[in-house]
């Protein structure tokens, strides 16, 4: 099934919000989910916005702490600008208070740095598909 | 996504079956109810009709056949009349019997027009001839007065009114031979219709008591399948709670539900009680259940993430790692004052209806077991990193002053092992013992830190801290020093694995040199090995303990080179003290003496002087001196002088405390920190080769020890 998805379904745009650029790369390059298409990457809340209005993702994967404007909040300005967004936090769980947080802020799901190439495509397969 | 399908049929079709179910029961309700309704209008309402029929029938019959003799009787009372006015006898009763007849016909009529004879052409008929009879009739009927006239002449007469009577009498008469026999027949008639509508009545009315016997019995059917339904639903209710009530009894989770508003479900697992040791959780709130054993913060986290199970954004799967309570420390009073500390894992669950999330499942698990498990095999795991770190330390040590260390220490172990041994009589020899092997431990803590040896400097330190504890005691036993022995093992063996990790280490080295350049092979071990050169091992002490108390120190040393190889080991030992004393006591933090106008590193000096008459050793720090003072002070705090033998104290006696057994002016007991063993061990040492040690301070300045020995002091052995 996943070497046709493509055909039979529409690809979903995805965001990568990470100030990290070995995160970055690694969720580019590593996510096998054929229904994604990397639209656009960003270093922080800010420019998430900003790319975000540009390419108006259907999934989003976050980190919590970055310069300019942390996730929490972006995920609240994500949320607000299209409620039916699929948000993935993808940051180190320092603490969970924190975690919840951006949980109830609207995000979908939380993956813990560090994570291997298998968790990060479960959790978006997860995302996609069982959201 | 196939998957994910397939995981989800199973709940679906388990719904369409419950739907289905659901639909059959409501089908056969209302098919109940159809019939009910059928049996009401088809049988009952037409049943009630046909008997209210028929009983109006039945009185009419009746009544039909009750009044075939009425028209007779009204021929016979006009003949009664006609007789009566002929004999001139009394006529009014004739007349009144005639009258009730009449009436009596007239309201049998009346009575059967309502009846179902009503409309018949019969009654018709008879309502015509009876108008018509009633015309003649109506004239004799209602006659009254007197029919006669008196007179003498004649006797009883017939008045005018009489013979009009008797006229009508006549006439009525005439008309009652026709009237009566059709009336008769007519009357006859109306019974005969009757006759036959009351069979027929009741021959419907007979199909209907079947036909409504048979809805009964399918009613009665329908309620026996209901009351079987009913009967097999609770068997299979009572069989479930039963199966709940033993799956809740065994499983080892505790496992209960929470509404929106957190609060406990009415139903448990026994493992729960178990848990939380408590029986009753109704009304609970989850807060509740766990105010007390969880920290606020931990609380109020729980609170929202459940909030997250209660919202739809969030998918179950992807938060879990962040729950809060997916391994949490918890506290229980054992009730004797004491707490149990165990450790529990939650987990959430929510529980979807119709109209999204209904409950939430909280099973929670006793993970102590694990936890400890775990945090065993972490330390297993340091424990073997630390060997490893050890081995890569080891492959640092010159292998001739390691090995030489050892040899050394074991030694020094095995002398305090039968120092612990001799017995001792009283309180002054169990004190002295300890003085003694605390100058020994020190020693070899000196040793091991001079070498980098921190795993036998930290567990010497331990030693050290058993030594004061004892030291503080007021009153000692021999079973005191018990937990020395074992202490002193357990450094026996760790020396026994240094040995072993050095012996690798060094196949290890020899591997690595064979394609290296050739070197010189290692000197014959000698009373003097492991003293060659002691500057670099003695900065590298000083450096290090500098580094730990936050100072900066620079050693310079001259003509240690020239040291005799039998005193090497004793000077290098009281090198290592004095070095130890200078930089934790002399030498002031950098910040301080900057305020001082002083160089932020402190200068340690060592120097070996040799001539024909002494050798000489001269150690001088630049640091804060000592103020006898001071001294006095420790000592009195101690409860070594009385104030007022430390006032009768000059300096050179001040002084002179430095040197007593377990004298600090410290009070910490950091590994280097004062012991107040360093220097009582110096003197010793120095007295034990016949040397003699001077001081000289300046508060503020420096603090210089010079040690003077004789020029063959070898002889006298150096200490052990």
């Amino acid at each position: 099934m996943a070497r046709n998805a493509p055909f039979l379904t529409p690809q979903l745009k995805l965001l990568i919000v990470d100030d990290s650029n070995v995160i970055r790369r690694r969720i580019e390059r590593s996510q096998q989910i054929e229904q994604l298409q990397v639209v656009g990457v960003a270093s922080n809340g800010a420019e998430a916005i900003e790319v975000f209005r540009q390419t108006d993702p259907d999934v989003v994967t976050m980190d919590i702490t970055m310069p300019e404007m942390d996730g929490i909040e972006c995920v609240e300005q994500l949320v607000a600008m299209k409620p039916q967004v699929l948000i993935l936090i993808v940051s180190a769980l320092a603490d969970k208070a924190t975690a919840v947080e951006a949980m109830a802020k609207g995000a979908n799901g939380f993956l813990n740095k560090p994570f291997s190439d298998r968790q990060l495509n479960e959790a978006l397969a997860e995302l996609i598909g069982g959201a | 996504m196939s998957s994910i399908d397939r995981a989800r049929s199973g709940p679906q079709d388990h719904m369409s079956r419950r739907w289905s179910a659901r639909m059959r029961d409501r089908a056969a309700t209302a098919g109940f109810l159809v019939l009910l309704v059928a049996f009401i209008g088809l049988v009952l309402v037409p049943g009630y009709r046909l008997a209210n029929q028929l009983s109006a029938d039945t009185a009419a019959l009746k009544l039909a056949s009750e009044q075939r003799g009425q028209p007779v009787a009204i021929a016979k009372s006009l003949l009664a009349v006609r007789d009566r006015l002929g004999s001139r006898a009394f006529v009014g009763q004739a007349v009144k019997d005639l009258g009730d007849a009449v009436q009596g016909f007239e309201q049998s009529l009346a009575q059967l027009k309502p009846s179902a004879a009503g409309n018949s052409a019969e009654l018709r008929e008879i309502e015509g001839l009876w108008a018509d009879y009633r015309k003649v009739l109506d004239p004799v009927a209602g006659f009254e007065g007197l029919p006669y006239r008196e007179s003498d002449a004649v006797g009883t007469q017939l008045s005018s009114r009489g013979r009009q009577l008797q006229k009508d009498t006549r006439q009525a008469i005439n008309a009652s031979r026709e009237a009566t026999d059709h009336l008769n027949s007519a009357l006859s008639a109306v019974g005969t219709g009757l006759e036959q509508q009351v069979v027929t009545a009741s021959a419907t009315l007979r199909k209907l008591m079947i036909t409504g016997v048979a809805f009964a019995c399918l009613l009665l059917t329908l309620l026996a399948y209901f009351q079987w339904l009913k009967a097999r639903h609770e068997r299979l209710a009572v069989e479930a709670r039963n199966q709940t009530r033993d799956i809740l009894g065994t499983v080892r989770d505790g496992l209960f539900l929470i509404d929106a508003d957190f609060r406990i479900g009415k139903t448990h697992s026994a493992a729960l009680s178990a848990l939380f040791r408590r029986d009753d959780f109704s009304g609970m709130t989850l807060e509740e259940l766990l105010r007390d054993t969880v920290s606020e913060k931990t609380l109020a986290t729980t609170t929202k993430y459940v909030q997250l199970l209660w919202g739809e954004r969030a998918n179950e799967k992807l938060i879990r790692s962040i729950n809060p309570l997916a391994e949490v420390e918890v506290h229980f009073d054992r009730g004797d004052g004491s707490r149990d500390l165990r450790y529990l894992e939650f987990d959430f669950h929510r529980v979807k209806g119709e109209h999204g999330v209904r409950h939430v499942l909280v099973s929670v698990n006793d993970v102590t077991s694990r936890v400890l498990l775990a945090r065993e095999l972490k330390e297993s795991q340091a424990k073997s990193q630390a060997q490893m770190d050890m081995l890569l330390g080891l492959l640092q040590v010159d292998p001739e002053h390691l090995l030489a260390f050892l040899d050394d220490t074991s030694a020094a172990l095995a002398q305090i092992n039968s120092v612990l041994r001799v017995p001792a009589r009283g309180d002054g020899d169990f004190r002295s013992k300890i003085d003694e092997i605390f100058r020994e431990m020190h020693r070899i803590k000196g040793d091991a830190a001079t070498l980098g040896l921190a795993s036998v400097e930290t567990r010497t330190h331990a030693f050290e801290d058993l030594l004061q504890d004892l030291r503080n005691r007021p009153q000692l036993s021999g079973n005191d020093f018990l937990p020395l022995v074992v202490s002193l093992d357990e450094i026996l063996g760790h020396l026994q694995s240094i040995r072993e990790l050095a012996s690798r280490a060094e196949d290890l080295r020899a591997n690595a040199l064979l394609n290296a350049a050739p070197r010189v092979p290692p000197a014959t071990r000698s009373v003097d090995a492991g003293t060659h050169d002691i500057a670099p091992p003695l900065d590298a002490l000083a450096q290090r303990i500098a580094a730990d108390a936050g100072k900066k120190v620079r050693l310079v040393t001259a003509g240690l080179d020239e040291v005799p190889g039998d005193i090497r080991k004793t000077l290098r030992d009281v090198a290592i003290q004095l070095v130890r004393n200078a930089v934790v006591h002399g030498i002031e933090d950098a910040g301080t003496r900057r305020g001082l106008d002083k160089n932020e590193i402190g200068l340690l000096q060592l120097q070996f002087k040799s001539s024909e008459q002494k050798l000489e050793l001269v150690f001088q720090d630049d640091g804060c001196g000592i103020v006898p003072e001071r001294l006095r002070e420790a000592a009195v705090r101690r409860g070594d002088l009385s104030p007022d033998a430390a006032e009768q104290l000059d300096t050179k006696a001040s002084l002179a405390l430095i040197f007593k057994p377990g004298f600090s002016t410290h009070d910490g007991n950091g590994r280097d920190a004062g012991r107040g063993v360093g220097l009582d061990f110096v003197l010793k040492a120095v007295n034990a080769i016949g040397g003699k040690i001077s001081i000289a301070t300046a508060p503020g300045k420096y603090t210089r020890f010079s040690i003077v020995l004789p020029v063959h002091c070898a002889e006298q052995g150096a200490v052990a």
